[in-house]
């Protein structure tokens, strides 16, 4: 398919639900421009058997038409996975953004970013995730979209945004170089994922309010929303077998928000209660376990100069009602401390994240380089190393990788 | 008339005229607060495009849009990247406020992320995008953080200027002076010369200036790196004032549309 005729496929979807008018849709496709990149990512183990762990090649394309008040976007990713004889072509974004005096409203399939987290998912549950390859991709790269409406009432220095999504989009597992070690014996039965369903009240709802004023960003935030892949249900059978049944469960969760700058600090934070959700018990005979969850973070961002900034970030995941029977812990800290310089002009830049988990004695180093060949052409080099005691970066020491990726943007 | 009356008034006369002429001089002071407070209209819309060229002549170029609007005695400003293509979309939202004493607010609006994100001011000494210009060069800094000193007059490219010397007030400054030609009939710099502790570091030529909707503009500045011997050269492609910028263009909202571009 060419991009013009993606663009006029959107037109035309928009045209039949009368959202524009014949004459609007022409304007439309009169500006039509684009950009986009071409990419290619090398993963090797380091550890025997040094397998190919990532192998991939890559092509974006974003589309933009409109003017002012009335726009179209569009991004389309083809991905050819040479590791695992894998193809997509999926369009992540398709949406038309519709702009008043004091409102604006954005319709299609749409990625939703909220909180003030760095690499840690607290409040950020709008748009579900793509975990094929676990921690190792950018998280800006694995959010999926979702068909919504967004529609925002702006005042000044504050908004209220509210999203229906009719179709809930789940989230997509880690593929089997990442997957985890199931909870569940091997052998036990499984029936297939039930997924929610299509009724009106099956959808996605949330709700936000935003301020973002000298000196303060506050935000406070309600979605009611699916976990974003599925929990495995324990049902018994009329001779006392267990079935698995991999089930989408309601979630409601109630987020907070704050950014604070001082001099060349930035203080931030985040946190959501979430009511209701499924854990794992220690004896996977048992059902699972119904309990609320409460997950912060505060973080700090420092900017010394010289184009260095160092951030440090502590989160925890704390279940109040915890008690005996569950496989995970009444506290699950994160600590993630990062640290990103520009270089040689801004054309070198170098990034370390490292995240611990020290209930498990575990770590995840991401070290990356990226070089600016030309203002076209990057190259970038990194290595990601795990280590720890038990979890998943102990599960995942064998895949230490060293990796190489080679984008052309146009 | 007495030979020594006459002597007398001619001399009182001298005198009278010395210090009307001296009167008639501004100090440095004045003519950098003429310079800082040169009219530029309410709101600027323009394009501008930034070329690093090394001492080898490779050159890479940044093409950014910038909106800024008066708020009182403070500036809200945006800045959009429309290139290179890795950074297109990207958008910088700054409050920034007269008074020396309050930080800056600022946000950053990155395409890929989609998300608007709170940052703090950069060190104003820091480069601007890995340009030959600091944050403090493009205008940022107040004339109450140095000392003006009024050196004297020279004619440059055809222009009476003033020549003035700025020491900073502060320690912990990237320049122990600057000497500043200002043209006298447009308070417009057209010269700096930048000094650090081990001499001369840069020279900023402006290479074109004209008056656009009746306000002095620099179109084609440069800024030459003498000890790296690395250069930026800046162009305004094209400016507009007083068109009416909304507010809402500044706030947070607009820029997380992602449609500044």
């Amino acid at each position: 398919m060419s991009f013009p005729s993606i663009s006029r496929r959107l037109v035309a979807a928009l045209l039949c639900c009368g959202l524009l008018s014949p004459a609007a849709a022409g304007e439309l496709l009169d500006t039509l421009s684009w950009d986009g990149f071409v990419e290619t990512y090398q993963a090797l183990q380091l550890a025997a058997p040094q397998d190919t762990q990532g192998s991939r090649a890559r092509a974006r394309l974003r589309l933009y038409a409109g003017e002012g008040d009335r726009q179209l976007f569009a991004r389309i990713t083809a991905e050819r996975d040479l590791a695992f004889e894998g193809n997509r072509i999926e369009l992540d974004e398709g949406y038309l953004d519709l702009v008043g005096r004091g409102w604006d409203a954005r319709l299609g399939r749409q990625v939703v970013i909220w909180g003030r987290a760095d690499g840690l998912r607290i409040v950020d549950r709008v748009s579900t995730l793509d975990s094929s390859e676990s921690l190792t991709r950018e998280l800006d790269e694995v959010r999926l979209g979702v068909d919504a409406l967004r529609l925002r009432r702006l005042d000044d220095s504050s908004q209220i945004t509210l999203i229906w999504s009719p179709r809930f989009r789940p989230g997509r597992a880690p593929s089997e170089v990442w997957a985890l070690p199931d909870p569940v014996p091997e052998g036990v039965a499984r029936a297939g994922v039930e997924r929610p369903g299509s009724a009106l009240d099956a959808g996605v709802f949330a709700a936000r309010w935003s301020y973002y004023g000298a000196g303060l960003d506050l935000a406070v935030s309600v979605l009611h929303t699916w976990e974003d892949l599925p929990s495995l249900d324990r049902e018994s059978g009329a001779d006392g077998a267990i079935t698995l049944v991999p089930r989408h469960h309601r979630l409601t969760l109630w987020g907070l928000e704050f950014a604070r700058p001082w001099q060349s600090f930035v203080f931030r934070g985040e946190a959501v209660y979430i009511q209701g959700q499924r854990f794992e018990p220690a004896d996977w005979r048992d059902p699972l376990r119904r309990e609320d969850l409460l997950h912060w973070m505060l973080g700090l961002d420092w900017t010394p100069g010289n184009n260095w900034t160092l951030i440090a970030q502590v989160s925890d995941a704390w279940i109040p009602g915890y008690g005996q029977g569950l496989a995970s812990e009444a506290h699950t800290p994160v600590l993630t401390l990062g640290l990103t310089a520009d270089l040689l002009r801004e054309t070198l830049e170098f990034s370390n994240l490292l995240f611990v988990r020290p209930n498990e004695q575990g770590y995840y180093n991401r070290l990356s380089l990226d070089y600016a060949v030309t203002d076209r052409f990057h190259a970038g080099l990194g290595l990601d190393l795990f280590g720890g005691e038990e979890g998943a970066f102990a599960f995942y020491k064998e895949n230490d990788q060293l990796w190489l990726k080679l984008k052309y943007s146009f | 008339m007495p030979s020594a009356q006459l002597l007398s008034r001619l001399l009182a006369g001298a005198l009278a005229l010395t210090a009307a002429t001296t009167l008639a001089a501004p100090t440095g002071e004045e003519i950098m607060t003429r310079v800082d407070q040169r009219p530029d209209g309410e709101d600027r819309r323009s394009t501008m495009v930034m070329e690093l060229i090394n001492s080898n002549g490779s050159t890479r170029v940044r093409r950014m849009l910038v909106l800024s609007k008066d708020d009182g005695p403070d500036t809200r400003k945006v800045m959009a990247l429309q290139s290179p293509p890795d950074v297109k979309g990207t958008a910088f939202l700054t409050w920034e406020y007269d008074d020396i004493a309050r930080d800056d607010d600022r946000w950053l609006y990155l395409p890929a992320l989609k998300r608007v994100r709170r940052i703090m001011g950069e060190s104003r000494n820091d480069a601007f995008m890995g340009s030959d210009f600091t944050y403090d060069d493009l205008g940022d800094r107040s004339v109450e953080e140095d000392t003006h000193t009024l050196i004297g007059e020279e004619r440059l490219d055809g222009h009476d200027c003033w020549v003035v010397e700025s020491v900073p007030r502060g320690d912990d400054e990237l320049y122990v002076r600057k000497q500043v030609w200002v043209r006298q009939d447009a308070d417009l710099p057209i010269k700096v010369e930048f000094y650090d502790h081990r001499g001369l570091l840069k020279v900023l030529r402006v290479l074109e200036a004209r008056q656009q909707d009746g306000f002095w503009v620099q179109f084609r500045t440069e800024m030459h790196n003498v000890q790296q011997d690395h250069r930026t050269l800046m162009t305004i492609e094209e400016i507009a004032h007083d068109t009416g910028l909304r507010d809402a263009l500044f706030e947070v909202s607009a820029i997380q549309r992602g449609h500044l571009r």
